[in-house]
């Protein structure tokens, strides 16, 4: 991969294709993005040639587009979708990969070294006064990666948002959620990756990965034949691609409730399909561009402190008895 | 009484091969009809997911009052109870569908 971090090295060159990257590569623009990026999906083995990332033009770029970029960077080198592209970044956007300490991931994908394996094996939580950036991997060995979580990222969870026990509860049951609906998808060219940004006031979690994607996943356990049906039902209580065995199809729509619950923001990609609920309650969905697997985001505000149990349709049946102690 | 403690399987519960191995450790204990307290000192949340796999099915298999007999669980958080709750609540729906 060529680099330049300046237009003018790159101003003469012809591309025969050229992916962009908005402005503010955030939340509000990432449906953008995904659009433009999902050409490579079709790219497989293709090793297209004078293909070039356009991040020049990006000034503004959050945990998501980091996490976006890395995704779809480390698709197209895996898939040997391109050869020897060219990529392109403003300052603004390097100053982003450094801050979420992807600089090193995502310089080792564009270079295709072999190091990008081991440095991604080894991304780790950091935490600073004002706020805490945890990337982890999830990788397919789920006690391996459940231990590895359980010393590394969740204790610097519990002690940074120790101020506030009820936020760190719900926090805590989004990450759980999040760690078994990957593991229960996951299949070893999945590669994915959980990544959390927060400070005092709020925390972002996102979950990305390249596996079957929702719709593929859901598609033989439905009589419904309406992919975006079948992508909205995800949402619905009870949804799961294993009907009678553990799986309960209960964790999107848990972030979903709790997300609503919490005036906070939930996005969801799959494989052409997405769902925004974002501030104040607005939803919208329906197709976009193709993403092979599935982006998750959730934002969570502090503000508004709620517990599992406000959510009135969680728990309806009042015949089970536990004897608690 | 036996007293389990599972703190020792981490903050999160949300692995099925930590689950089914918290599974394992409950039925083993309980095999002779012994009670046990299931300490949740320590657990901060656990995924519905293992709540199923490991509250929901000893429900099934032991049924309603042997399973409020034998088991008693304490130190739960309010999240986690829920958790638990909707896990049993589950597993007793889908048994009732397969009949």
């Amino acid at each position: 991969m060529k680099h330049s971090t300046g237009k003018e090295n790159l101003k003469y060159k012809v591309f025969n294709r050229v992916i962009n990257a908005p402005k503010n590569l955030n939340i509000n623009y990432i449906k953008d993005f995904i659009s433009n990026c999902s050409v490579i999906f079709t790219l497989k083995n293709k090793k297209e040639s004078n293909f070039f990332f356009d991040f020049h033009s990006v000034n503004q770029c959050s945990m998501l587009g980091v996490l976006v970029t890395y995704k779809i960077l480390d698709f197209a080198r895996r898939n040997k979708c391109f050869f020897e592209p060219y990529a392109g970044m403003s300052d603004s956007f390097l100053k982003s990969l450094k801050k979420y300490k992807f600089e090193d991931l995502i310089n080792a994908v564009l270079d295709e070294s072999e190091k990008a394996k081991d440095i991604f094996s080894k991304l780790k939580p950091s935490i600073t006064d004002e706020f805490i950036i945890a990337p982890q991997p999830l990788l397919n060995n789920d006690k391996y990666t459940s231990d590895k979580l359980n010393q590394e990222l969740i204790p610097k969870i519990e002690n940074y948002y120790s101020f506030n026990k009820d936020f760190l509860s719900i926090a805590l049951c989004c990450f759980s959620e999040m760690f078994s609906n990957f593991w229960q998808h996951a299949i070893d060219e999945s590669n994915s990756i959980i990544m959390a940004y927060g400070n005092r006031s709020q925390l972002e979690i996102a979950c990305i990965d390249n596996g079957a994607g929702i719709v593929s996943t859901l598609l033989n356990s439905t009589t419904e034949k309406d992919p975006l049906k079948i992508f909205m039902s995800s949402l619905k209580k009870g949804i799961t691609s294993k009907k009678g065995s553990n799986h309960m199809g209960h964790g999107l729509w848990i972030l979903d409730e709790i997300v609503k619950k919490s005036n906070g923001r939930l996005h969801l990609y799959s494989e052409g399909f997405y769902y925004h609920r974002d501030f104040k309650g607005n939803i919208s969905y329906g197709k976009c561009g193709y993403w092979q697997g599935t982006i998750i985001y959730v934002y969570i505000p502090i503000g508004i402190p709620i517990k599992l149990s406000d959510i009135k349709q969680i728990s309806n049946n009042k015949s089970i008895k536990i004897k608690w102690q | 009484m036996n007293n389990l403690e599972l703190k020792e399987f981490g903050t999160i519960i949300s692995s099925e091969t930590i689950g089914k191995d918290i599974y394992d450790l409950i039925k083993k204990t309980i095999n002779n009809n012994e009670e046990v307290i299931i300490d949740m000192t320590g657990i901060k949340s656990m995924a519905t997911f293992c709540a199923k796999q490991i509250f929901g099915k000893l429900y099934i298999e032991l049924g309603a009052e042997k399973f409020y007999n034998l088991i008693s669980i304490k130190n739960a958080t309010d999240d986690i109870k829920t958790i638990i709750q909707i896990g049993i609540e589950n597993a007793l729906e889908e048994h009732e569908e397969a009949k």
